[in-house]
C-alpha cells in the first residue's frame, strides 16, 4: 500500500503543531499540501462526538463516494467506500489522543476488493480537548490475476 | 493475533505514546525520522501483540532511538581527537623542550670553557708579572749591594 501518503500528512502535522501537543483546525491549509489534498478530510467532533460532521473532503474521496458528503454527518457516509474504512477509528484517536494510522481491506458494492490505508489525526482549538480530527486515505484494487 | 506498533517518545523523564500504526514498516520509518530529527531525546517502537485466544498481550521493544546515544558516541569521539591532539603537542613540545636544552647546555659548556682560558691566561700573567717584579728587586738588590 501507498505509505507515503500517511508519512507526508504526519509530517505536516507534525510541523503544524510544532512545540504544541496539537494542531487547530485553523492551522490546516489544503494549499500547503495541494499534491495530497484530494486524499484528505477534516472532521468536526464538537457538535455531536458519536457522529461527527465532515466539514471538507478531498476530490478523490468525494469521488469514490459518488456524492457530495460535505456538511454530512458521518453516519450518512455510504459504507463499502474508501472513506468510510478510513473513517473507522476516529474513536480510538479521541480516546488516545494521537495519530493512528491503518490499513486494511473491504469489498465494495460491485464484489471488486480493494486494499486501504488512512491515518486520522487528533486537532484541538484549545490545545487540550480533541474538537476535530484530519484524516486521508489512498486505496488500491486487489489484484485477482 | 492482533498486532500494533506504538511509537513512543521519551522526554522530561518519561515515555509517551505519539502515534499508533498497524504496520511494522511504517513505525519504524517514522520512528528513524523522528530520531534523527533530534527532537526528543529519546524514541522507540513497541509492538503490542494480542492472543484472544489466550487473552494475552505481549510487548516487544523492536526499535530504540536516541539521541543522548548519537551524542555521546559523538562526544567519546572528540574526547578521543582532543587526547590524540594534546599527546601529539606534548610530544612535540618535550622534543622542543630537550633540543633546547642540548642547546643551553652547550652554550654553557662554550662559556665555562672561555672562562677557563680567560683565567688560565690572567694567572699565566699574573705569574709572570710576579716573577718580574721578583727579577727587578733581586736586580735592584745587587746594584746595591
Amino acid at each position: 500500500m501507498e505509505r507515503r501518503l500517511v508519512l507526508r500528512v504526519l509530517n505536516y502535522w507534525r510541523h503544524l503543531a510544532g512545540e504544541k501537543e496539537f494542531p487547530s483546525i485553523d492551522e490546516i491549509d489544503a494549499s500547503d499540501i495541494p499534491e495530497i489534498w484530494p486524499n484528505c478530510f477534516l472532521l468536526d467532533s464538537s457538535g455531536n462526538p458519536d457522529d461527527p460532521v465532515l466539514m471538507d473532503i478531498g476530490d478523490q474521496l468525494q469521488k469514490d463516494l459518488g456524492g457530495d458528503a460535505k456538511g454530512k454527518p458521518i453516519s450518512e457516509v455510504i459504507n463499502e467506500s474508501l472513506l468510510s474504512a478510513a473513517l473507522g477509528h476516529y474513536r480510538q484517536v479521541a480516546t488516545k489522543k494521537v495519530p493512528i494510522s491503518l490499513g486494511g481491506e473491504y469489498t465494495k458494492n460491485d464484489g471488486t476488493q480493494v486494499l486501504y490505508r488512512s491515518i486520522i489525526l487528533p486537532l484541538s482549538g484549545d490545545g487540550e480537548n480533541i474538537d476535530k480530527f484530519f484524516g486521508a486515505a489512498n486505496s488500491r484494487l486487489v489484484s485477482t490475476s | 493475533m492482533i498486532t500494533a506498533f506504538e511509537l513512543q517518545t521519551y522526554n522530561e523523564g518519561k515515555w509517551k505514546i505519539d502515534s499508533i500504526f498497524d504496520d511494522r514498516q511504517l513505525a519504524l520509518f517514522e520512528a528513524k525520522r523522528l530520531a534523527e530529527s533530534g527532537r526528543f531525546p529519546g524514541v522507540r517502537v513497541v509492538q503490542e501483540s494480542y492472543d484472544a485466544e489466550k487473552d494475552k498481550t505481549d510487548f516487544r521493544i523492536i526499535y530504540k532511538g536516541s539521541r543522548t546515544d548519537d551524542e555521546n558516541t559523538k562526544a567519546q569521539r572528540r574526547e578521543r581527537k582532543v587526547k590524540s591532539e594534546l599527546a601529539a603537542q606534548r610530544k612535540s613540545a618535550e622534543q622542543v623542550t630537550a633540543v633546547k636544552k642540548r642547546v643551553a647546555a652547550n652554550a654553557k659548556q662554550q662559556a665555562d670553557s672561555n672562562q677557563w682560558y680567560l683565567m688560565l691566561a690572567l694567572k699565566a700573567g699574573g705569574l709572570g708579572f710576579v716573577a718580574l717584579a721578583i727579577l727587578y728587586a733581586l736586580h735592584i738588590l745587587n746594584q746595591v749591594m
